[in-house]
């Protein structure tokens, strides 16, 4: 065997033709990925600050540039208290999705539960539901007067009054925190099983406890993550709008991103007032993934791939398993069987009754949705959507991320910071910028603005997962290739692809669950021909047909299902794992 | 500018002085929905002439048409594909939100992506601003010579339906002296106190026919209602939607005893999917017109007017009735299940609107395009 070390060869000066083109190749690399990006996420930013600035639309000839939504959002009341109550609201459901998923995080990472990896998958379960469809579940389920779950009380326990209202601040920022808890649960749970149990064997060894050993060596370790999974969260909740929405708009919680959406949806329509909440918007979720970087950063030094192999002790429970099951089953209940027991109820019913036992029950919905041609189309525009947007998405992420982490190309670090920007704009705003920005092109009308859409809103996520597979994989094991001679390709595609493809897969899962699901960039973009189920469900409800607005979110969720599936079982994706 | 002069036709006094026009002097004392119910069904079909078989054909030849359309995608799905049953034309069916769905074809016909072919609004005004940008077609459909003058701007835009707003109730939900009360009470039933909690509204922000309701209140009407009105009617602290449609849906399922801005159409609906919804039509009666205009750089410009000779015909209209119950731009052309005595016409607590309030298309207050009473009932509303 041929031993060369040409990673370790000490670069020769730089001079004469070969250097220069060296360099060149250096540069072409960046500046493609650069401009990619420019085009892809700067542009819709860019045009969403011009757009707070403008007094009507790009291509109204009356409007010209002015500064009065600007001042109106960022000076006076009524927009500073909605802001305040924004991000009030926005922390109040980190905390509860993060304190939530922790628990069930450490549960089934660190406990001898039984069939946690059934419990695993329902957990993350919620993921497969539209936020915006459990909202409407939780309207069915929940709400004062004709809520499933307050008229079944009245009528079998003669409760008076309400036994739960989610169309309080209360009732919004609980269904918001229950679909936000898969994401902290990925976050934290990813980082136990990725921690190094020697730490905890010592702990065990110096004698310490169950609970000293979580809250003093378990904690610690993985406190990264959980910052970074509850500013996740919290950039995430700040620029939702469909659940509030759904849930009594601004009267039961004043939130910016509904303001938004009404500032598009209802007179005046006011583009610029909807582009200056979206910087006001931009800005606080900026802070926020700020610190989700800082966190993220920090949490992957803590997670590593080597080819040392571990086996983590599971803490025994024993009195502690009924309730820590039970804890689970009471999320599982609320996240999952209960939403989807009021959608097919909802589905079944010839209009939405809040009395199930004189409920009429027909089939005619069903027929009806599955029989209209908008919806055939809109299942296939879903399905490319579905997988034309994870794969150019994942694709990019890992062209950023290998360049960055492994060429080390030159402004990597620009790359690295625009690549994350999307995730600081709301659905809503960035889906207006796509909107301005695909106005006069071929794409405009296509199902290809979606898949735009979708790859630069989905790029954080994408980049993000790839390049902390990047980096987790131990340098030693790439430069042990290259020291026994493999090319620098060779040694990409044996090795570094070879150990990131679960990071890959996983991150294909995740956006593809986002692109399903996806709905405010959705709702502005669609034309005849790129309906997709989301638009079509938004659509049913906006005209009071709950009973097929329910139908098309079933739908959505079996799609999800069988991509999950396929994930699960034919490419061995542990969606757990993915964050 | 010879659409002004044409407006003039919409004067608040438009309605009455064409009485002579319209059918019959038993027809005299009737709204204008009031005078569609009492025509003559049997007439309709006949009366229509056919489209010009050059026109036919170009259609064909095109084979589709994209419709932006504001109604329910459902009925107008069925309503459309009567149309494509008929000629053999495709129709993609875009539907939106009113003022999005507008602002938007407004956007892509200034870039030059043409892809409607008709849009339809429930707010003629934002019409008449398009046509002087010249991006409405001039089309007068033969078939449109048998919808009612004040409910067309001929050459220019056409009335589909007429859209009546009631007081609608959830019959579980109220007391039978309650239920008296509202069908006697007239519209100052919605000031009650009684319906602290219990009642719904929508925003006049949302659309052209929750404008038109608005605006009968602080506007048309101002000085038998008023601020005063409306404000004891936002002391009650109603539930207020963005959107009706979904508002209507709470109220079957019990959310909310009573709503207004209840619409013929889909409370219909809702009754004949045994919902315990009932309506009445106080006096008077706001109501607004669905219209829809050719787009002047449509895609498939044949297929378009042909389309919009067919929405016009009777049979266009018939077709209507059958996916809703409201009333005809047509005096030609009524729901037969009125007739009948069927559905809810059968009812007791049933009445069609005697008093309709449709002649304010051309009011000051009602095209600036401002809309202030918006800003007025969001003050009173605290939104």
């Amino acid at each position: 065997m041929t031993i060369s070390a040409p990673a370790l060869k000490v670069e020769e000066p730089a001079s004469g033709y070969a250097a220069l083109r060296r360099r060149r190749r250096g540069l072409a690399l960046p500046l493609a990925l650069g401009l990619l990006l420019f085009v892809l996420v700067l542009v819709p930013i860019l045009l969403m600050f011009v757009g707070a600035v403008r007094t009507g639309t790009f291509v109204d000839p009356r409007a010209q540039f002015s500064l009065r939504s600007i001042a109106a959002v960022y000076t006076t009341l009524p927009y500073l208290k909605i802001l305040a109550v924004t991000v009030g609201a926005s922390l109040l459901v980190s905390l509860v999705a993060c304190v939530i998923g922790i628990g069930l995080a450490w549960l089934l990472a660190r406990t001898d539960l039984p069939a946690r990896g059934l419990m695993e998958n329902a957990v993350i379960a919620p993921l497969y539901l539209s936020p915006f469809v459990g909202a409407l579940a939780w309207l069915v389920l929940g709400s004062p007067n004709a809520g499933l779950l307050n008229v079944l009380a009245r009528d079998l326990l003669d409760v008076q009054g309400s036994v739960i209202n989610v169309m309080t601040a209360g009732g919004v920022i609980l269904v918001m925190a229950l679909y936000n808890v898969p994401y902290a649960y990925m976050t934290v749970s990813a980082a136990l099983k990725g921690m190094d149990p020697s730490m905890e064997e010592a702990s065990y060894l110096n004698g310490a406890g169950t609970l000293a050993t979580a809250l003093k060596i378990t904690f610690p370790v993985v406190r990264p993550s959980i910052v970074s999974a509850f500013f996740f969260v919290f950039v995430l909740t700040c620029g939702t709008f469909s659940i509030p929405a759904a849930l009594g708009g601004t009267q039961a919680l004043p939130f910016l991103a509904v303001d938004i959406y009404r500032a598009v949806a209802t007179f005046p329509l006011d583009y610029a007032r909807a582009a200056a909440i979206g910087t006001l918007l931009f800005w606080i979720s900026l802070v926020g993934v700020f610190f989700y970087r800082f966190a993220s950063r920090v949490a992957t030094r803590f997670v590593t791939v080597t080819a040392r192999g571990y086996r983590t002790r599971l803490v025994k429970l024993r009195g502690w398993r009924w309730p820590a099951i039970l804890a689970i089953l009471v999320y599982v209940t609320l996240a999952i069987i209960l939403p989807y027991l009021a959608l097919l109820y909802v589905a079944f019913t010839r209009f939405t009754s809040s009395s199930i036992l004189d409920a009429s029950f027909t089939l005619d919905n069903i027929r009806s949705v599955i029989g209209s041609v908008a919806v055939q189309q809109s299942i296939g525009n879903t399905l490319l959507v579905g997988v034309l947007s994870p794969t150019l998405c994942v694709l990019l992420g890992i062209v950023i991320a290998y360049a960055i982490r492994r060429l080390r190309v030159r402004g990597g670090g620009i790359l690295d910071y625009v690549a994350m920007f999307p995730i600081a704009v709301p659905g809503i705003v960035f889906g207006t910028g796509i909107f301005w920005t695909y106005l006069m092109t071929p794409a405009y009308g296509t199902i290809w603005i979606l898949v735009i859409a979708f790859v630069a809103s989905y790029i954080p996520f994408a980049y993000r997962m790839v390049d902390t597979s990047i980096i987790q994989i131990d340098k030693s094991l790439e430069e042990a290739s290259a020291v026994c001679g493999a090319s620098h390709w060779r040694t990409a595609r044996q090795v570094t692809f070879r150990l990131i493809r679960p990071g890959v897969l996983s991150a294909w899962i995740l956006v593809f669950i986002f692109s399903i699901r996806e709905i405010s960039a959705a709702i502005l973009l669609a034309s005849p021909s790129n309906k997709v189920l989301s638009v079509m469900s938004w659509d049913y409800l906006e005209f009071g047909n709950v009973q097929n607005a329910a139908i098309v979110g079933l739908l959505q969720t079996a799609i999800l299902i069988v991509g999950i599936v396929v994930g699960r079982y034919v490419l061995r994706v542990r969606l757990s794992q993915a964050v | 500018m010879a659409h002004s002069d044409d407006r003039s036709r919409f004067g608040s006094q438009g309605v009455w002085s064409r009485r002579g026009v319209l059918q019959g002097g038993a027809l005299a004392g009737l709204g204008a929905l009031g005078l569609s119910l009492t025509g003559r069904s049997g007439l309709a079909l006949a009366a229509t002439p056919e489209p010009d078989a050059g026109l036919v054909a170009a259609a064909k030849a095109e084979g589709t048409l994209t419709y932006y359309h504001t109604t329910a995608i459902d009925p107008t799905g069925v309503w459309t594909k009567v149309f494509t049953d008929k000629y053999g034309i495709t129709t993609q069916n875009v539907r939106g939100p009113s003022y999005p769905l507008w602002e938007r074809w407004l956007t892509e016909e200034r870039v030059g992506q043409h892809i409607a072919d008709l849009v339809q609004i429930t707010d003629t005004v934002l019409i008449e601003s398009a046509h002087d940008e010249g991006l409405i077609a001039e089309y007068a459909p033969a078939s449109a010579a048998g919808i009612r003058p004040e409910m067309k701007k001929d050459g220019v835009w056409y009335t589909i339906f007429v859209n009546a707003m009631g007081i609608a109730w959830n019959s579980t939900k109220v007391t039978p002296e309650e239920d008296k009360l509202i069908r006697t009470g007239g519209w100052n039933v919605l000031t009650d106190p009684r319906w602290k909690g219990r009642f719904a509204t929508g925003t006049p922000a949302s659309g052209g026919s929750s404008y038109s309701y608005v605006y009968m209140f602080l506007g048309g009407k101002r000085d038998q209602f008023g601020p005063d009105f409306v404000t004891k009617m936002a002391a009650l602290k109603p539930q207020v939607y963005d959107s009706k449609s979904p508002m209507y849906d709470r109220l079957a399922a019990g959310e909310h005893a009573i709503v207004d801005q209840a619409s013929q159409s889909d409370m219909g609906g809702l009754y004949l999917k045994g919902a315990p919804i009932r309506w009445v039509f106080p006096d008077p009666t706001p109501a607004n017109l669905t219209v829809q205009t050719i787009s002047a750089k449509a895609p498939h410009p044949n297929a378009a007017r042909l389309f919009q000779e067919w929405a016009m015909s009777a049979e266009g209209q018939a077709a209507w009735f059958k996916v809703a119950g409201v009333a005809s731009a047509r005096e030609d052309t009524v729901d037969p299940r009125k007739a009948a005595k069927a559905d809810w016409y059968k009812e007791d607590w049933y009445a069609d609107p005697k008093d309709l309030y449709i002649d304010y298309l051309s009011d000051p207050g009602y095209v600036d395009p401002a809309k202030p009473i918006i800003a007025e009932w969001n003050q009173i509303f605290g939104r």
